[in-house]
């Protein structure tokens, strides 16, 4: 990764960036601040959501995210340099052996386990987003300090209380047929699934909705992240038109060029554009096929079969959709980045091509 | 009436107290005495809330208030006299009349699906 996409990832927003560095560098103030990680470097490191795509900016649909363990040799400027590891078992268990000249990395099995699975709840999800990063840490057992995320308890009560809303017509739609009313109330019925515990106490929803039972709680979660980032996407729409109808007018620098500099803005441009608008026109018809099979069933039709299959690739979907965002999200902030200072005139042209080089080699 | 869009809604069933499209909605919940029920779906006309177990006499008429909780705590925006209809395992059905003339602005605030708010030619020219 050269300086300037470090520079820029570092720069990120919440949803592609978790900076546990600066979160531990802010707990060292207080006594008896809790440390996530037994690998002292660790709790210096910095969590990046990565795009894993081919030369034509496709990407992998089953996985399309990857996350990068970014450790700074220097925690106080990380845009200095540093190591870096793609995350997984193998790869850390490299890493705590080769990194230890440069790194504090915990080496006793027990410890190196125990970092291991917190690592692994980082890749849990997507994106980073504050609550859905609370959210896989809640489900993992791990209870950490409020510091460690970002979330507004009122806006957690929201998220949760409409994800809820959506389960509970499901439940209605997919029992009424049969004698299936396990839990006294609909609401403990819904949480089961949000907590994605006790999932034996709901088989009869989940071989009404005709689940791999193996899969089932997968399958929730992901229906539940999907329901969370159609939210997200909602939000962000307001910042992508503006960035949309910036880039359109935008597109080219101050200097007038000719010939091969031309060119080279005007392809850079248009793959910029083509990319962000198959993101976000992939994105929104993923979001209104939720909505149409999810209709289709609780309403008079109660069709299943298209809901069934929907939910069958939740976890396709909700990756997808997180790969997207954080996609859609990064660029936002790029733009903003490089386009600072330059309020209502075009950007110079050194400027405006390391931009696109930027924005083409982060989407 | 306003002139508010229709929020996304689901077809009507035709079962008794579903004679109008039925809405689902975030951040609503209806008070009878003094428990409070999340709202399950609503129709201009009837209402369907998470009856937690209790249990509803037929032909009760009950008070009902309305309340937000979409901007935080909640928040009494309606309150109305209500015909209890039926109850399944679930939930409980109760037909109202709304008699004010923003409910549909109100309705159309706490949707739940906002998928028809965005544009998928965000990003063309």
């Amino acid at each position: 990764m050269d300086r300037d996409t470090l520079k820029t990832f570092l720069s990120a927003g919440p949803t592609r960036k978790f900076d546990l560095g600066a979160i531990t560098a802010k707990l060292e103030e207080q006594e008896d601040a809790q440390r996530l990680f037994r690998s002292r470097s660790l709790n210096r490191a910095i969590f990046l959501k990565y795009l894993d795509t081919d030369d034509q900016g496709q990407t992998p649909k089953q996985s399309p995210v990857r996350t990068l363990v970014y450790l700074p040799f220097d925690p106080k400027a990380p845009q200095d340099g540093g190591q870096s590891f793609f995350y997984s078992r193998e790869r850390f268990t490299d890493f705590s052996k080769n990194g230890k000249a440069f790194f504090s990395i915990a080496q006793e099995p027990e410890d190196l386990q125990r970092d291991a699975d917190i690592l692994d709840v980082f890749t849990d999800a997507p994106t980073f987003n504050p609550f859905l990063l609370h959210d896989a840490f809640e489900r993992s057992g791990y209870a950490l300090e409020p510091a460690f995320f970002n979330v507004d308890p009122h806006h957690v009560h929201l998220v949760k209380t409409r994800i809820k809303n959506r389960i509970r017509p499901i439940i209605i739609a997919a029992l009424e047929n049969t004698n299936g009313a396990m839990d006294r109330s609909l609401d403990t019925f819904a949480a089961r699934i949000w907590e994605n515990k006790e999932l034996d106490r709901i088989r009869p929803l989940i071989k009404a909705l005709d689940l791999p039972e193996h899969e089932a709680g997968d399958i929730f979660h992901s229906w539940c992240g999907i329901t969370y980032f159609e939210e997200e996407f909602v939000a962000l729409a307001p910042h992508l038109k503006r960035f949309a109808v910036w880039l359109s007018e935008n597109r080219r620098p101050r200097e007038s060029l000719t010939g091969e500099a031309a060119e080279l803005i005007d392809n850079a441009a248009s793959t910029a554009r083509k990319r962000y608008r198959a993101t976000w026109v992939s994105a929104v018809e993923t979001l209104q096929a939720y909505q149409r099979t999810f209709e289709s069933f609780v309403g008079r039709e109660r069709n299943i079969t298209p809901f069934i299959d929907f939910m069958r690739d939740a976890r396709q979907h909700f990756w997808t959709l997180g790969a997207a965002l954080g996609r859609l999200e990064q660029s936002a902030y790029a733009w903003r980045t490089f386009a600072k200072g330059y309020d209502g005139v075009r950007l110079p042209f050194d400027r405006l091509n390391a931009f696109y080089q930027v924005i083409n080699q982060t989407q | 009436m306003t002139n508010a869009r229709t929020p996304s809604s689901i077809p009507a069933d035709g079962l008794p107290g579903r004679k109008e499209p039925r809405f689902l909605v975030d951040g609503m919940g209806v008070e009878i005495g003094s428990k409070r029920y999340d709202v399950i779906d609503i129709s201009r006309s009837s209402v369907r809330i998470d009856r937690s177990g209790d249990d509803f006499s037929t032909g009760a008429r009950v008070t009902v208030t309305f309340v937000s909780e979409k901007d935080g705590p909640a928040t009494p925006i309606h309150k109305t006299e209500a015909g209890f209809i039926r109850q399944d395992a679930y939930c409980a059905v109760f037909e109202y009349a709304p008699g004010l003339p923003e409910w549909d602005d109100i309705l159309n605030a706490h949707k739940s699906f906002h998928v028809d708010d965005l544009n998928p030619d965000l990003w063309n020219d």
